[in-house]
């Protein structure tokens, strides 16, 4: 005999398992749209390494990007159930973090200032709480910007390379801001805290190429000799 | 990136322990370099900072409370489980000890769960879906057990998700809760027509007029069917427990069951996680030793499979004293 119970519970358990799984499909699909627009913009922002000028069309060109990320995130804002956000966030999580890293350059490149997690929001056309629906969870944000400076620090090193000494010296001052953001936060013992860990190496490497220009009286302002030099670096 | 990852990992702890004494003004090692001396607060980065360190704050101390509860509702149910095998069929036990769990039961729903579900009232359950799995599915075990004890059956989660939903007078206020639903003798087995999608709805947002709120704590069908899957340990047991007792017909019933819920699991197709086929390992474990079991006491007759046994796989297990198992949690003891 069959017990009638026990195949309804697993008939019902298939039956949810079969409902997650096609979602899951369909978010697969606008995910990797996201992800083609994400990398169109990292290919685009790649210029910076390369040429001084280029800078403003390429942040123009990564905004039209984000156009796409925006449309492709509202898609998934419908496609997920109420309340439910956590339930597929390891679809989007790694490309979120890539998308606000990008945002953040692009902000960063054209004004200089870090942007805030309800720009980043705004910029994506999600939400900043929670209970506002489809919103950009602050571990993804706080990534996101790990990974710009990461970035910045290359950029420090080909905007020598370019000839422009002076941009080292405000992309340090910036990198040192973020760090001592971030030591205000307290991080578990997590990812988070594993990426946060990394940001220091990024911190040594600008702050050598500060002093490698200041040494050299390479800076614009460069007015005293090594000892003076070395303590402005720290100053930084 | 997985440069600065490995980089970072093995050196990272002791530069993080420099920064948590900067943090509070201190000079820590790796730090000093940079924030030597106070933060400045007028930086609008510091600024922003502050908001998300009070966010990322509020949720880990909220995931540390949720994952305090499920400790204890942990510990509670493997209490009730104990008691539930000292159901013994000589002794004539089970109306009373079924009582008593049935009250521990309920007394966990209305005190740790309602906690819970307080936690997470207008969050998304699933992010904190990982700090209370763990008791939930040690609940559901003791649960399910505690109506197999009872009526040799178990009923549909439905039923168990309506328990853990509770209206509380309004938020802030703290009142005890009470269950919305009350009754567990008469178990309806399974809404049959129930969509199972509903049982994951998102807790209900504060809309009644009479300032009354519904408050749930999200029960995941994948939480129910691994606690199912524990429970199957249990049954076995009991299967070996009743041999040991010598009330040999409730072996073949033990049995029986525990073959049900073997088909259960395996008409499961693609469960995407990764604890299932553990518990589908275990399961089959328990049903063999069971099966064995049963067969001993076929050829050999009751008396027999008690004493004499020397067979390889289960053999050794209900050979013994079966009491001397009580205190084991999981049936893994092969």
């Amino acid at each position: 005999m069959q017990n009638a119970v026990i195949k309804d519970i697993f008939d019902g358990f298939n039956d949810y398992l079969n409902k997650e799984q096609e979602l899951r499909e369909q978010i697969r699909e606008v995910v990797r749209e996201i992800d083609q627009a994400a990398k169109e913009a990292t290919i685009a922002l790649q210029v910076i390494h390369s040429s001084l000028t280029d800078v403003p069309a390429a942040c123009q060109s990564a905004r039209q990007q984000f156009e796409v990320c925006r449309k492709g995130y509202q898609r998934l804002a419908e496609l997920i159930p109420e309340g439910q956000y956590y339930r597929y966030n390891d679809h989007w999580h790694f490309l979120t973090q890539r998308v606000v890293f990008l945002v953040a350059l692009t902000v960063y490149l054209e004004k200089g200032f870090l942007v805030s997690r309800d720009t980043t929001a705004e910029v994506l056309g999600m939400k900043t709480k929670q209970s506002d629906g489809f919103h950009l969870d602050i571990e993804d944000y706080l990534m996101g910007v790990l990974q710009m400076a990461s970035e910045l620090s290359r950029y420090a090193i080909n905007s020598v390379t370019l000839g422009d000494y002076e941009r080292p010296l405000a992309i340090s001052k910036f990198v040192a801001d973020l760090n001592s953001g971030y030591r205000l936060l307290n991080l578990k013992n997590d990812g988070l805290r594993k990426r946060f860990d990394a940001l220091k190496y990024d911190v040594k490497k600008i702050e050598e190429i500060v002093y490698d220009i200041s040494i050299r009286g390479l800076r614009a302002d460069a007015g005293a000799g090594q000892g003076a030099a070395a303590a402005q670096a720290a100053e930084q | 990136m997985s440069y600065h990852r490995g980089g970072g990992h093995r050196r990272g702890g002791n530069y993080n322990r420099g920064g948590g004494g900067n943090r509070h003004g201190g000079g820590g090692g790796g730090g000093k370099r940079h924030t030597a001396g106070p933060v400045d607060e007028t930086n609008p980065v510091v600024l922003q900072f502050r908001e998300y360190a009070r966010e990322l704050d509020e949720k880990h101390d909220r995931y540390e409370r949720i994952v305090k509860c499920s400790r204890d509702i942990t510990i509670e149910s493997k209490r009730i489980i104990f008691l539930l095998h000292t159901v013994d069929s000589k002794k004539n036990n089970q109306a009373q000890v079924c009582e008593e769990a049935k009250n521990r039961l309920h007394t966990l729903c209305r005190t740790h769960f309602a906690t819970i579900a307080k936690e997470l009232h207008g969050l998304d359950p699933y992010q904190f879906g990982r700090a209370y799995t763990a008791g939930m599915q040690e609940f559901i075990e003791a649960y399910t057990f505690y109506e197999y004890a009872h009526s040799q059956n178990i009923s549909h989660w439905n039923g168990l998700q309506e328990k853990l939903r509770y209206k509380v007078p309004e938020p802030k206020k703290v009142t005890p809760p009470v269950p919305a639903a009350e009754k567990v003798e008469d178990e309806q087995p399974a809404e049959t027509g129930e969509d199972p999608m509903e049982t994951e709805d998102p807790p209900v947002e504060p809309s009644s007029p009479q300032k009354e709120i519904e408050i749930t704590c999200l029960l995941s069908p994948m939480d129910f069917v691994l606690g199912v899957g524990d429970l199957s340990g249990e049954i076995m047991r009991k299967c070996i427990n009743s041999l040991g007792s010598g009330d040999v017909e409730s072996c073949f019933e033990h049995c029986r069951f525990m073959q049900e819920l073997y088909k259960g699991f395996v008409s499961v197709g693609n469960p995407r996680n990764r604890d299932f086929n553990q518990k589908l390992f275990t399961l089959r474990q328990s049903l063999l030793k069971s099966e064995n079991v049963c067969y001993n006491v076929k050829v050999r007759g009751g008396e027999a499979a008690k004493w004499g046994n020397t067979d390889t796989d289960g053999g050794a297990s209900f050979g013994g004293m079966p009491k001397d198992n009580l205190d084991e949690d999981e049936g893994v003891f092969f």
